[in-house]
């Protein structure tokens, strides 16, 4: 990682492309906690969860969501029981707990799935099982690493637009990192373009697709499709 | 890492107090002579005709074992991994058994069937020969589960790009062989090591090796300090081994996986009735000697008598043995957590310790413990049966780590992250999603430690209270005064008990591999 600098506003999805390793992985892991930076600050929600390369909040008292590129589901727990240890670790009373996840699984479109496993599902169900488990418990953030990448064209764009909509309906902040072009400028309220751990260029995708600032930035967007 | 590190530590320095410790104890000791430190219990040993003689034997065994044992275990794992078998983990466990039961149990047998066979073969087995051909039909399952681990783990497209320029013949020889080389180099110099490290079938058969000479001068003469220069070359070989068997597996042992999109080239027609050949040859030398022991039992009225003549025996072998398989996992997933999560250079030094303690000679780690625990301050715990448990522990937590280590490495890092992020403890990430995820992992070390504590002896006849016995220790001290009807039903019993146990474990497995893949209603 080089020296960067990024602000993800309120309520906006953020979308950060770059070919496979820049460093976009890096970057999510260590506003998760997951790493820890040698220098420099993350500020969460207004407060300060690392100050100069040092570790001030743990993973866990971030309260953030976060969408794992392999999914990460629990195999050995079902799908009520992979929200259930989240909302559990939340000191989420009981009778709350039920209410929450009937709601979250109503929105992803997996009702009458609870008793299921995960290898039992199929991959765009394990992937809104994913989805689910990150927006329990309305987080101040969600991150999304590459969470569309494994699955085929038409299902990508399903999910893209519904993810969308829920996203803008919990009125989340997110932070989604792809190498796909497309799935970033269809989705990305902003977007930065990354290239060997540094931030080459930060806009709107219409300000990136109409002036790019940089050779890297023009070479990397040819084939970009107009979608809105 | 995001885990308390204490934890890792303290696990750490107890499981070196328990291992190690007792070991360097030993190096320095056998310095130690009547007249204060010296070289003189080395001097001897290097220039005694006898101590040669020992070095000859033992390196002879050793050498004759794993050539013996890879010449045929690895076409075995060769078959079972490139044959389309139903039931595979079926015919693994069957192959499996000879590795499961005690080797002098496997001795006591084809002593017995040389009587019932041919009485020249009785006076062969009495041989090193003898002891070469029992140790390496025990040891077979080794280099066959690494050959197969290794066949495996070579995806199937690597196989396919060269049969399609060249036969199978040139794909083996130039693609496949090279690839797993290293694997069976270390699968022989594993069995190396153990065979080394071997007291029970030398001892039995009147085969003189250093793993006995160590034993006669310690419990025969109580010369400590001749007892521990005779562990030095052993120590310092099997050492020299663990380094060389590290350097050719390095990481492989932990990062392999086996997953579907990486199936190896599976074979079929002629291929499959040489598999099928060789199985039913090693499953018929597994079986016979067992039915050697059934030939030879009393009648199941004495059977009955003896199982119960011997039950305080067996009820000490089975509390002991569960409680080592027990403290083993739980101990070894601590120390197979680190290993497998750590980015710490001293990865490659926990992998040599562990190989090194895991093939140490019974007898060796046994007087290591007995010179650390036997003063006045640990009076209380010398001789009692913690100290028979701590030795165990001693023996087999390194296997259980190293196994453990690759049963986490296998389970996503993801998982355990998803946890942490979404707010929960370390401990409650790892006693909730890591350990049931590695379910099956656990079991199948535990059973393994079980049967491997159940038929040890070597640090047994060491270090177990006066006055009490194990089941293997009762049939190895009484082998000589009892009558063959006798030991074939204690033999049997070990067996049986062994035979039991990894068939309700299997059973369990089975179950729970079949809960998992129930379809949601």
């Amino acid at each position: 990682m080089d020296a960067l600098s990024l602000d993800v506003l309120p309520g906006e999805l953020f979308c950060i492309l770059g070919p496979s390793g820049c460093g976009k992985t890096t970057l999510l892991r260590m506003i998760a906690g997951l790493e820890t930076p040698d220098e420099g600050s993350i500020e969460l929600d207004g407060k300060i969860v690392v100050d100069q390369g040092r570790l001030r909040l743990t993973p866990q008292q971030r309260g953030i969501g976060f969408v794992f590129q392999d999914l990460a589901l629990w195999p050995h727990l079902t799908v009520r029981g992979n929200l259930d240890f989240v909302l559990r670790a939340r000191k989420v009373s009981r009778p709350s707990r039920q209410a929450q996840i009937r709601e979250v699984l109503n929105r992803v479109h997996l009702s009458g799935f609870e008793g299921a496993y995960p290898e039992t599902l199929s991959g765009g169900e394990q992937q809104r099982l994913a989805i689910a488990r990150a927006l329990l418990s309305n987080p101040p953030l969600v991150l999304l690493d590459e969470p569309l990448s494994s699955l085929d064209y038409r299902l990508r764009v399903q999910l893209q637009q519904e993810l969308l909509s829920w996203l803008r309906e919990l009125k989340m902040t997110a932070l989604l990192i792809t190498h796909d072009q497309n799935e970033a400028f269809a989705m990305a309220d902003r977007l930065a373009i990354m290239n060997h751990g540094r931030l080459v260029q930060v806009g709107t995708p219409d300000e990136i697709r109409q002036s790019p600032s940089d050779p890297f930035v023009r070479e990397f967007l040819i084939g970009v499709s107009q979608l809105s | 890492m995001h885990s308390p590190r204490w934890i890792f530590v303290v696990t750490g320095i107890l499981f070196l107090g328990i291992t190690a410790l007792p070991v360097c104890l030993m190096f320095v000791e056998s310095f130690r002579t009547a007249d204060g430190f010296s070289l003189a219990n080395y001097a001897s040993l290097l220039t005694s005709s006898r101590q040669r003689e020992l070095l000859s034997n033992s390196l002879v065994l050793a050498l004759a074992t794993a050539s013996l044992a890879t010449l045929f275990g690895a076409p075995l794992g060769f078959f079972l991994a490139k044959l389309s078998l139903p039931s595979r983990h079926l015919w693994r466990t069957t192959l499996m058994i000879p590795l499961l039961i005690p080797p002098y149990i496997l001795g006591i047998a084809w002593i017995f069937a040389g009587d019932l066979l041919a009485k020249g073969l009785t006076r062969w087995t009495f041989s090193l020969p003898g002891a070469v051909a029992i140790l390496s039909l025990s040891c077979l399952p080794i280099p066959m589960l690494v050959a197969e681990a290794a066949l495996s783990g070579v995806p199937a497209r690597l196989e396919e790009a060269a049969w399609l320029a060249a036969g199978w013949r040139r794909t083996l020889v130039s693609i496949t062989l090279p690839l797993v080389l290293p694997s069976l180099v270390a699968g022989f110099l594993l069995v190396f090591i153990l065979a080394l490290a071997e007291f029970s079938v030398p001892s039995l058969l009147r085969v003189r090796v250093f793993a006995t000479e160590v034993y006669t001068q310690f419990a025969a003469f109580f010369d400590f300090g001749s007892a521990t220069a005779a562990t030095m070359p052993l120590l310092l070989l099997v050492l020299v081994l663990s380094i060389c068997v590290r350097l050719l597996v390095g990481e492989k042992w932990i990062t392999t996986r086996r997953s579907p999109a990486a199936s190896p080239l599976l074979l079929s027609g002629g291929w499959t009735v040489a598999g099928m050949a060789l199985f039913s040859v090693m499953i018929l030398g597994s079986v016979l000697p067992l039915f050697c022991l059934v030939m030879k039992m009393s009648p199941v009225e004495t059977l009955i008598r003896s199982a119960w003549g011997t039950r305080e025996s067996i009820a000490a072998s089975l509390m002991l043995s569960a409680s080592v398989a027990l403290l083993s996992v739980a101990m070894g997933l601590l120390l197979g957590y680190w290993r497998a999560r750590t980015q710490a250079r001293l990865k490659a030094l926990a992998d040599v310790l562990w190989i090194l303690l895991f093939t140490l000679p019974g007898t060796v780690l046994g007087i290591g413990l007995v010179r650390l625990w036997n003063r006045p301050l640990t009076n209380a715990l010398y001789g009692t049966w913690a100290m028979l448990l701590l030795g165990l522990l001693a023996r087999f937590v390194p296997i259980a780590a190293l196994l453990l280590a690759a049963g986490v490495r296998q389970m996503p890092a993801s998982l355990e992250e998803a946890a942490l992020v979404h707010g929960s403890s370390w401990w409650r990430a790892f006693i909730g999603i890591l350990v049931p995820s590695m379910k099956r992992s656990l079991l199948a070390v535990g059973l393994l430690v079980f049967i491997l504590a159940f038929g040890e002896l070597a640090i047994t006849i060491l270090l177990i209270p006066a006055g009490t016995s194990t089941l293997p220790l009762q049939i190895f001290t009484t082998i000589t005064n009892s009558p063959d009807e006798v030991m074939a039903t204690l033999c049997l019993l070990q067996v049986l008990v062994i035979l039991i146990t990894l068939f309700a474990v299997g059973m369990s497995v089975g179950k729970s591999r079949a809960q998992l893949s129930k379809l949601p209603a």
